[in-house]
């Protein structure tokens, strides 16, 4: 896949280079936010990693410009120094597709990148879908852990299902919401958690079993998914 | 009042005491309204002259009879020949002849009653010697009524002594000219008891006699003209004649309406007044007693009555109207209605009555203003110099006139601290009234809108004024707003209402505040953050990269990554520090135990890295705080954090959630222990504090920049939280959280839809 790297630090932009690169992605680093905007009227990328702070256009700025200048705009992960929580959700809101806080670890930058093209560039098949030790059998809508059943009403199925297909990927509230729910408004705020926190113990969604479900500061659930020590599972594209 | 003045003035009516005056009335009208009398009375005087003629007096009664025969001739239709003859003559033949004269007319003849009677008799009835009284076509009574003035203005035309009944001896002259009893005698109602009556005598039927002749008025022929043949019989002819003294010191005489206290009338001419007054059917009625009440106290509850509706002024104009519309109805009744209904008490009660309600008004309003300025004045004062009062002394209307003019002083006080105080307000300040339009602004008020509306704001409504005012969309419930000027300003816009005393809304205060330069420090800070989570946290991630893709000495990587992780540590504390400390709290029901869930699965890695046995909640219902997820999980991790670094590997760290229900109300618990290393007390007591971390040989390698602690203490007590921490060296640290649970009851039902799953 090809993918543009936004970084105005050269040594951090050689270092996500390498990583990108190694998994099989063909990068081009860009150090400006005009460049990329220049090299995106010209050229077509599958996937934009952008730095947050750049010094002439912040990565939101560069998403609001795809949005409104490309057809189809490709899907956006945010890097960003930012520590605070609020801060990446404006970045969320503003419409990009994920973020990773520097440092990033290798790992999880891999994961995150491997969700988001899964994503764009869906390839699916079959009526039962396999994650690990989980398998989904949509007609019957059964979930079995290593062949054990597990006993999940409708709507945990439902939840459950979009959060193992988006596995690295944070997902909204409203996504969740729609996805599950339908688009019916006005739903107790607590009810998606209620669901998510039953999802959590039937499934067993804990590092020790390989996944681990963690919220989004006031944003939505992402599920991630684990190796033996507990380090975010790279998965090959 | 109304009720006691009513009693008065009735008692006063029926009781006769304004009689005196309203005889006056009575004998005023009485002559307005007099007129001659009938043609048909004739009377035949016994004057001076006669008696000059025929001699001293008593007469013989040849004399009558000579008269009586004289009279006969000119044939006149009745005589009453009022001239008492009650004493037999020496010579029977005399009394005998007189009989004879006397018949030859229909004449009536007087009887007296002579009081007291012979033998302690209470009176005694003198009638005509009985020849006379034979002869006689009747006999009735003269007698007279007097009033307490002694003026005649009444006569009884029946008299009853014992079991017989005397008429009036003109009612008897009256039934000579129409046959049956007149008119007025019949109309004349008996009253139950005439007043200043011998025992044993009963007047009834009582007539205003209706004077209408003054002494002199009626055709009179002289006693000793007639005998002597010298009056023409056409005179005589078919009248009714009365026979009596008018001669001076001869007779009775009386005061009348008409004599106005000067002139006296005599008998003779009273009865005359009589006889018209009954042949004429002129005759006044008293008014009766219920009648009479009410003439006397209608008006009097007219004016009462006006009290109560009127004004001062038209109560009295309705005071002197009722008086005169009493007055005139009182003399029209008497001269057109022939009733005699005294108005005098009725006048002298409104004359008392008026004057007595003023005062007491006077003496109310009085009483009521001296009462609310005595509690104004009790009053708390909001002016500490408002407390010199001086008690009011002297007389009582100078005390009232103190209390107003202090309580005026305290008002003008009032006045001048309010401006004072909303002028010395150091934000643009306007008050404004029930309508919405500005009342009062002060200084800084007048400078903005002056800036910003090019106007002054009194008089103007607010939202014309803010206009130019751009708002900033506010948080709901909030009371204050933000606004934006055209010049950059930005306000903080608060309205308070304002209230009456008695709850009811008066208007409203609307403050701005200039937060200006407030907003420019809180850029400040922002830039500050800014500074620290991205221009010193990049060269940290560049120098981990850098470690990471070239080849350093193993021991050396290890220490510079250990110091760019803790300046990373170091930047990213002091942001959610400072924002734990400075940003609004976004509140919504949040789940303690997943939150525990989600620091333990954030730490996995590193407590499995220590291979740490790690002890989960296990409530299985949510326990709900209401809180910020976000914060509350960093809270648990931090402390998570420090539990996983101060213990060997092999140790035991617990996080359990649960609900305190001993305490009232119940409340969330959130504990942390472990089993590390420990430390004593007294470091236990100051772990919150700011950069401060575990000293000592052993801590040293252990990262963290010591501002997590302050960070979990300044989120636990933004929830209205506390913390506590309990730590022995070598046993272990076990923190406390414990939270305001929140009371959710609608939380939502799982949903039981398995079913429709399996369909």
């Amino acid at each position: 896949m090809r993918i543009a790297i936004l970084e105005d630090d050269d040594v951090q932009a050689a270092a996500v280079n390498q990583l990108l690169a190694g998994a099989g992605h063909a990068c081009q680093p860009f150090m400006t936010g005009r460049a990329l905007v220049a090299a995106l009227r010209r050229d077509t990328f599958d996937l934009l990693v952008l730095d947050w702070n750049v010094p002439d256009m912040s990565g939101v700025e560069i998403i609001g410009w795809t949005r409104r200048n490309m057809p189809a705009p490709p899907p956006v992960l945010l890097l960003t120094s930012r520590a605070d929580e609020g801060d990446v959700v404006t970045a969320l809101n503003a419409g990009a597709d994920d973020y990773v806080t520097k440092p990033a670890q290798p790992s999880v930058l891999l994961a995150r990148v491997a969700a988001l093209l899964r994503r764009a560039y869906p390839d699916r098949g079959g009526g039962v879908e396999t994650f690990g030790a989980y398998r989904f059998n949509l007609a019957a809508q059964v979930v079995t852990i290593d062949d054990e059943p597990i006993a999940l009403t409708a709507k945990e199925f439902g939840l459950a299902l979009q959060l193992f297909r988006n596995t690295h990927r944070a997902l909204s509230r409203t996504h969740l919401l729609e996805a599950v729910w339908g688009r019916n408004p006005d739903l107790p705020s607590r009810t998606l958690d209620m669901h998510v926190s039953r999802v959590r113990s039937k499934l067993r969604l804990r590092p020790e079993n390989g996944f681990r479900l963690t919220p989004v500061y006031s944003y939505g659930y992402r599920l991630e998914r684990l190796d033996g020590d507990g380090d975010t599972l790279a998965e090959a594209s | 009042m109304a009720a006691l003045s009513s009693i008065v003035l009735l008692l006063a009516v029926l009781g006769g005491a304004a009689t005196r005056l309203d005889n006056l009335f009575y004998d005023a009208m009485t002559r307005l309204s007099a007129r001659p009398p009938s043609a048909d009375i004739v009377v035949v005087a016994i004057d001076n002259r006669s008696i000059a003629e025929i001699g001293r007096w008593p007469w013989p009664r040849s004399e009558h009879a000579t008269l009586l025969r004289r009279l006969a001739e000119a044939k006149p239709r009745a005589v009453a020949y009022d001239v008492l003859l009650v004493d037999p003559d020496r010579d029977p033949a005399v009394d005998a002849d007189l009989a004879a004269a006397v018949a030859l007319t229909p004449t009536l003849l007087p009887a007296s009653f002579d009081v007291p009677g012979r033998d302690g008799a209470p009176y005694e009835i003198a009638l005509p010697v009985r020849p006379l009284r034979a002869a006689a076509a009747g006999v009735g009574h003269v007698n007279v009524a007097f009033d307490a003035d002694g003026v005649v203005r009444r006569a009884f035309l029946s008299q009853h002594a014992g079991d017989q009944e005397w008429p009036h001896l003109m009612e008897l002259m009256a039934r000579q000219t129409g046959g049956g009893p007149s008119p007025t005698w019949r109309a004349a109602r008996p009253p139950a008891a005439a007043p200043d009556t011998p025992p044993g005598i009963v007047r009834t039927r009582p007539v205003m006699v209706a004077y209408g002749a003054r002494p002199g008025d009626i055709r009179t022929v002289s006693f000793v003209d007639l005998m002597r043949g010298e009056t023409p019989a056409e005179v005589l002819r078919d009248r009714l004649v009365l026979v009596g003294a008018t001669a001076d010191g001869l007779g009775d005489r009386y005061a009348t309406p008409l004599s106005g206290g000067e002139e006296v009338m005599p008998g003779v001419e009273m009865q005359a007044n009589l006889l018209d007054t009954l042949l004429s059917g002129r005759a006044v009625r008293p008014l009766d007693r219920t009648p009479l009440a009410l003439f006397a106290l209608a008006p009097l509850w007219v004016v009462l009555a006006g009290f109560l509706v009127l004004r001062p002024r038209a109560n009295l104009a309705l005071g002197l109207a009722v008086a005169a519309v009493v007055l005139i109805g009182s003399g029209l009744l008497l001269v057109f209605g022939r009733i005699w209904a005294p108005p005098a008490a009725t006048l002298v009660a409104l004359a008392l009555v008026l004057p007595l309600w003023s005062w007491r008004r006077l003496e109310a309003s009085s009483a009521f203003m001296t009462t609310e300025l005595r509690r104004f004045a009790a009053e708390p004062d909001v002016l500490p110099t408002g407390a010199a009062t001086a008690r009011p002394a002297g007389e009582v209307i100078a005390q009232q006139m103190d209390l107003m003019e202090a309580a005026l002083e305290q008002a003008r006080d009032l006045r001048r601290f309010l401006h004072d105080v909303i002028q010395g307000l150091p934000d643009a300040t306007v008050v404004l009234a029930a309508d919405g339009k500005v009342l009062v602004a002060n200084r800084a008020a007048e400078n903005l809108f002056a800036a910003i509306a090019g106007r002054a704001p009194v008089g103007e409504t607010l939202d014309h004024l803010a206009a130019a005012l751009t708002p900033q969309p506010a948080a709901d419930g909030e009371v204050e707003t933000e606004a934006t000027a055209p010049d950059g300003r930005t306000f903080v816009v608060r309205r308070t209402p304002l209230l009456t005393a008695r709850g009811g809304r008066a208007g409203e205060i609307v403050r701005y505040a200039d937060v200006t330069s407030l907003k420019a420090a809180g850029r400040q800070r922002e830039d500050i953050l800014q500074l620290l989570t991205h221009d010193m946290r990049s060269p940290q991630v560049s120098i981990l990269a850098l470690l990471d893709n070239h080849p350093v000495a193993p021991d050396l990587s290890t220490r510079l990554r250990g110091y760019a992780r803790r300046t990373l540590d170091l930047a990213d504390d002091f942001v959610h520090l400072s924002r734990a400390e400075t940003a609004s709290l976004t509140t919504e029901p949040v789940d303690m135990v997943e939150v525990a869930l989600d620091a333990l699965d954030d730490l996995w890695p590193q407590s499995q890295a220590k291979s740490l046995m790690v002890n989960g909640p296990d409530a299985d219902t949510p326990l709900l705080v209401a809180g910020d997820r976000g914060l509350l999980t960093r809270t648990l991790i931090n402390l998570l954090d420090n539990a996983i670094k101060y213990t060997e590997p092999g140790g035991r760290i617990t996080c359990d959630v649960r609900l305190d229900e001993s305490r009232s109300p119940p409340r969330v618990v959130c504990t942390i222990a472990d089993t590390g290393r420990g430390m004593p007390p007294e470091e236990a007591a100051q772990v919150f504090e700011r950069f401060r971390r575990a000293r000592g040989e052993a801590n040293r390698g252990v990262s963290g920049a010591g501002l997590g602690l302050a960070f979990v203490q300044t989120v636990v007590q933004r929830h209205g939280g506390a913390i506590t921490c309990e730590s022995r060296p070598g046993e272990g640290t076990r923190f406390e959280i414990v939270l305001p649970r929140l009371d959710q009851p609608d939380e939502p039902e799982p949903e039981s839809d398995s079913l429709a799953a399996l369909g």
